[in-house]
Formats: structure tokens, C-alpha cells, sequence
């Protein structure tokens, strides 16, 4: 299995490059199969770098502002929650403002992410829309789309700065390791629920229902002490937005990540890789017929 | 070298209605061992089909006979249900309606620089291509308003002059022109021949037989996902 991967990997047991292992074949041929995709959607980077900044400019074509209309929108919230809404909650911590922007950003990157790898595979307009591309390269696509956006809004948190609430030190640099977390979390959370979503098409719904409720039960406008140590901190506890939104905000604001969700982040990232590469394997050559549409 | 090896490929299509598509139903269903099977169309059954350089096939069928699912596996955009591919050589294909694959918001030029993008180029070779496309188009300043004020028959020149200017190896065309005016035809069978010249594979299908008389010396007749008959056809230059 593995020299039959290896070889894929070199490309010497394909004729083609993206080439299909056909659905009744076994294990190891689909899994040689698909180790070729993964490797050659990351080679096909000027696909979904350009495919990817594409689909930004079309979302918002015909307007004059285009995506900096997203980061209005998040500014007017961020402004009218900090300044107007923030104080009924009654006594704000210091540096709550800039709090509010880096959650709340990192909550819409987090969001855009999972609901981008629901939608990941769903083809429109048959398979003559398709190109002979990897699957993989689609969700590459996607997570370009998504960190385009956000590097857009990030403009608001480099703005915050000269609040001087943020607090750089070699420990920040941990925000910037979370968040790369983050993104391969995407890649291998895409390989797993991206082929059920096409197959059950229940789920992605249900994700988009989920998604409202987890922004009132991820610490973006509060803060997580408000709930440790209390009966309810199971929904910190249970919630995976939590440990990457702690992870890449925290440090940025001068405050040290606990070891035990490094240990959480790591359980989190083994789970998707696992379930990913195995149901990706599963299920790649059926993906284009579940996606038609 | 290019080729295309098909060997005992066959596909099916499962009609997932709501019903087959709902989770909970798969989920009891497996543990009870009581799931109900899809219904399933044999779109193709035991194909077994060997091209090499120099093939001009030309496939032709009634409409649901499976010349389109035929096309995209040769193309490598559908997978086999079973059975084993064999490809090599840059393959292009020209498959569905007037402008799929092409962006409706983007202009021409931005779509001739994508869509290369998409087959494996690079945004400098396309930039460099935009002049000769748009000449062999004969679109002229169109070339720079967006797809969705294009005729289907503009579209469909652009897609057939992105595609051959790319220098395929095997080139796959499902009733790529037929939306274009005749004065276009005529230089798109120009470009073919040239095409042909350099050996390469042509797959062509479609239901008018002046076209498989000027470019194939190969066809196949497709019934009901089956191959019926194979065999050589004799090219008759057009006047």
C-alpha cells in the first residue's frame, strides 16, 4: 500500500494527472488515488490562488468597493457593539474593543471556513463545469477565498493597534502557529465533510442552522471568565471554535495560552486528519456523482 | 505518445432522490440491513475501447445512449463505476452547453486567462495567447465585455479557440461547434485538419454526419450505454 503511494507520489503509477480509482476497487488503489490528488491540488497552487482571489472579486462584481464592503460591515459591528451595546453588559474590561475586533473577526474566518468545506464539492451545472483538476484543488480554492477575506478585515485589527491594548512579545508568535493550525484543520475537516455534504444534503443546512447559536456560545462579545468555574462551562469546554479563537486571539493581547489547550488544538487536528484522509479515500470517486447538480 | 485505453469500463448513475439523500434513512437502513437501493441508470456497460495517435473517432447515437458519459470519462472528469483507464497526453475537452466553464461575470479576456489557468498554464503564457485568441474568435472588442452579453455561439468560439490554441494531445469535442455561424465552422475544420496533421487523437461526437465524413477515420455507434459497431470510416474531404 504504502510503495503504491509512494509511487503516486512521484507520479509513476499514473498516466494522467488526475486520475480515478474506479468505485469498486479496493482500499489501497483509492488510497494511492487519492495521496496522488492531495499532492497535485497543492502543486496546482496557481489554480486556487487565482481561482480563489476570483471568487472574492465576483461575490462583490459590479460594485465599486467590492470585498472592503465585508470589512464595513464587520467595523459598523464592532463599533456598535463595543461603544453602544457593550456597556448594558455594564463594566467592560480593559481593551474590550480591541477584544471584540479579534474575535470577532477570527469567529467570521472560523465560520467562513467550516461552511465553505460544507460546500466544497457541490458542482453546479454538471460536470461539464467541471475541469480536470484535483479535488483537493477545490478545497484549496475555498480556504484562499476565506483567507483573502480575511486578510481584508485584518486591516481593522491593525488599526486597533495604536490603542496600544495589543502586547507583542516572542509569545505572540503562537497566534500565528494556531492560525496555520487553523487552516490545515480547514484542509483535513473539508476531506471529511465535504463528501458527506454532497452525499447527505441534510448536513450542510444544519450547519448553517448551528452556526448562529455558536456565535452566542463562543466567547466573541464576552469573555470566557464570565462562565469558568461555573455549572456552564461545559460550553467552553465542548465548543472547538473556542480553543482556535482563545489560540490566535490570546496571545495577540499579551495573555498566555494553557497547556491544556495546546493538548485540546492537537486532539482536535488528529481527529480531522484521521477522518479525513480515511472517508476522502472512501468516497473520492463518488464524489462527482453525488456533487452533480 | 498519446493514448486511451479503456478496458470493460461500465457507469452508473444513481437518481438520489430526497428520500436516498436523507442521513437518518442510511444510517437505520445499514443497521437494519433494510436500505432500498437507488434506482440506477447503466449509463455505460462494458466498454472496452483502445486509442492510439492518429485515431479520429467519431461517436455517434440517439440522445441518451451514452455518448455524453462516454466523453467524460475519456476526458477524465467522471470516474468509472469499474473497470481501468489508461490515458496519456494532454487531453482537452469541449463538453456541455454554449459557455460552461466559462465565468458569466468576467469578460472574455479574463476567462481566457482563467480557464488556461484551470488546464495547467500560466497567467504570462495566457496573456500572451489573448491577441491570437481573440483574432481566431473573431470577437473582436467583445473580447473585453463580460461572457453573460455573449450569443452562444460567441461563447462557443471562444471556448473551441481557448481549447485548440492550447496544443492538445487528445482533443475531446461534444457538439463543440454546432452553435457557431458557418463562416466560423469553416475555420474551425481548418484548425482541426492542423490539428490532425500532427497526429493526436480526435474524439468527436455528434449527430451530423457532415462532420464525421470530413474528420473521422473511426466510428463507434453507441445504443442504450453499448458499443454496437467499431469501425474504420473512410474521410470524404468536404467541397
Amino acid at each position: 500500500m504504502w510503495s503504491r503511494a509512494l509511487g503516486a507520489l512521484r507520479g509513476t503509477t499514473t498516466t494522467s494527472e488526475t486520475w480515478f480509482a474506479p468505485v469498486d476497487s479496493p482500499f489501497r488503489d483509492k488510497f494511492a488515488a487519492a495521496t496522488n490528488d492531495g499532492y497535485n491540488g497543492f502543486r496546482s497552487w496557481r489554480v486556487w490562488l487565482q481561482i480563489g482571489s476570483q471568487s472574492v472579486r465576483r461575490q462583490y462584481s459590479r460594485t465599486t468597493l467590492g470585498p472592503w464592503w465585508n470589512v464595513i460591515q464587520e467595523a459598523l459591528f464592532i463599533v456598535a457593539v463595543g461603544f453602544v451595546w457593550g456597556p448594558l453588559f455594564g463594566t467592560q474590561p480593559q481593551g474590550y474593543v480591541s477584544y471584540l475586533a479579534v474575535g470577532f473577526i477570527v469567529f467570521n474566518l472560523i465560520s467562513a471556513l467550516l461552511s465553505q468545506a460544507a460546500s466544497t464539492f457541490i458542482v453546479v451545472g454538471g460536470i461539464a463545469n467541471r475541469h480536470a483538476t484535483p479535488l483537493t484543488s477545490n478545497i484549496l480554492e475555498k480556504i484562499a477565498d476565506s483567507v483573502i477575506r480575511f486578510l481584508h478585515s485584518a486591516v481593522i485589527i491593525i488599526a486597533l493597534i495604536a490603542t496600544g491594548d495589543f502586547h507583542f512579545s516572542s509569545s505572540s508568535w503562537v497566534s500565528l502557529w494556531v492560525f496555520c493550525l487553523l487552516l490545515l484543520n480547514a484542509y483535513l475537516l473539508s476531506l471529511w465533510l465535504g463528501p458527506l455534504t454532497v452525499r447527505f444534503r441534510d448536513i450542510e443546512p444544519s450547519i448553517h442552522a448551528v452556526m448562529r447559536l455558536m456565535f452566542f456560545v463562543t466567547p466573541v462579545m464576552w469573555v470566557p471568565t464570565a462562565l469558568l468555574g461555573t455549572s456552564r462551562s461545559k460550553i467552553l469546554e465542548l465548543n472547538p471554535f473556542y480553543y482556535f479563537l482563545d489560540g490566535i486571539r490570546n496571545p495577540l493581547l499579551g495573555i498566555a495560552l494553557p497547556n491544556h489547550e495546546f493538548a485540546v488544538l492537537t486532539l482536535i487536528t488528529l481527529f480531522n486528519a484521521v477522518a479525513g484522509i480515511t472517508i476522502f479515500t472512501w468516497t473520492r470517486s463518488r464524489i462527482t456523482y453525488w456533487g452533480l447538480q | 505518445m498519446s493514448f486511451i485505453n479503456l478496458n470493460n469500463v461500465n457507469v452508473e448513475y444513481q437518481i438520489m432522490g430526497s428520500r436516498d439523500l436523507n442521513l437518518k434513512r442510511a444510517v437505520i437502513g445499514r443497521i437494519t440491513r433494510n436500505l432500498p437501493a437507488p434506482t440506477t441508470v447503466e449509463a455505460l456497460k462494458n466498454i472496452t475501447l483502445n486509442l492510439a495517435e492518429g485515431d479520429r473517432l467519431g461517436i455517434v447515437g440517439p440522445n441518451g445512449s451514452g455518448k455524453s458519459t462516454l466523453l467524460a470519462v475519456l476526458s477524465g472528469l467522471l470516474p468509472p463505476f469499474s473497470g481501468t483507464i489508461l490515458r496519456q497526453g494532454r487531453t482537452l475537452s469541449l463538453l456541455g452547453g454554449a459557455n460552461s466553464g466559462l465565468e458569466p461575470e468576467d469578460t472574455g479576456r479574463q476567462n481566457i486567462i482563467s480557464v488556461g489557468i484551470r488546464l495547467g498554464e500560466t497567467s504570462k503564457v495566457m496573456k500572451a495567447l489573448v491577441d491570437e485568441i481573440t483574432d481566431f474568435s473573431e470577437l473582436g472588442e467583445r473580447i473585453s465585455h463580460p461572457i453573460y452579453t455573449y450569443s452562444s455561439g460567441m461563447a462557443a468560439r471562444l471556448r473551441f479557440s481557448i481549447l485548440t490554441s492550447l496544443r492538445p494531445e487528445i482533443l475531446i469535442i461534444d457538439e463543440g461547434i454546432a452553435a457557431a455561424d458557418n463562416e466560423f465552422a469553416h475555420k474551425a475544420q481548418e484548425r482541426l485538419q492542423a490539428f490532425m496533421q500532427s497526429a493526436g487523437i480526435l474524439v468527436l461526437a455528434t449527430h451530423n454526419e457532415a462532420m464525421i465524413d470530413s474528420f473521422c477515420n473511426r466510428t463507434i455507434s453507441m445504443l442504450h450505454g453499448e458499443v454496437l459497431a467499431d469501425r474504420p470510416h473512410e474521410r470524404r474531404e468536404q467541397a
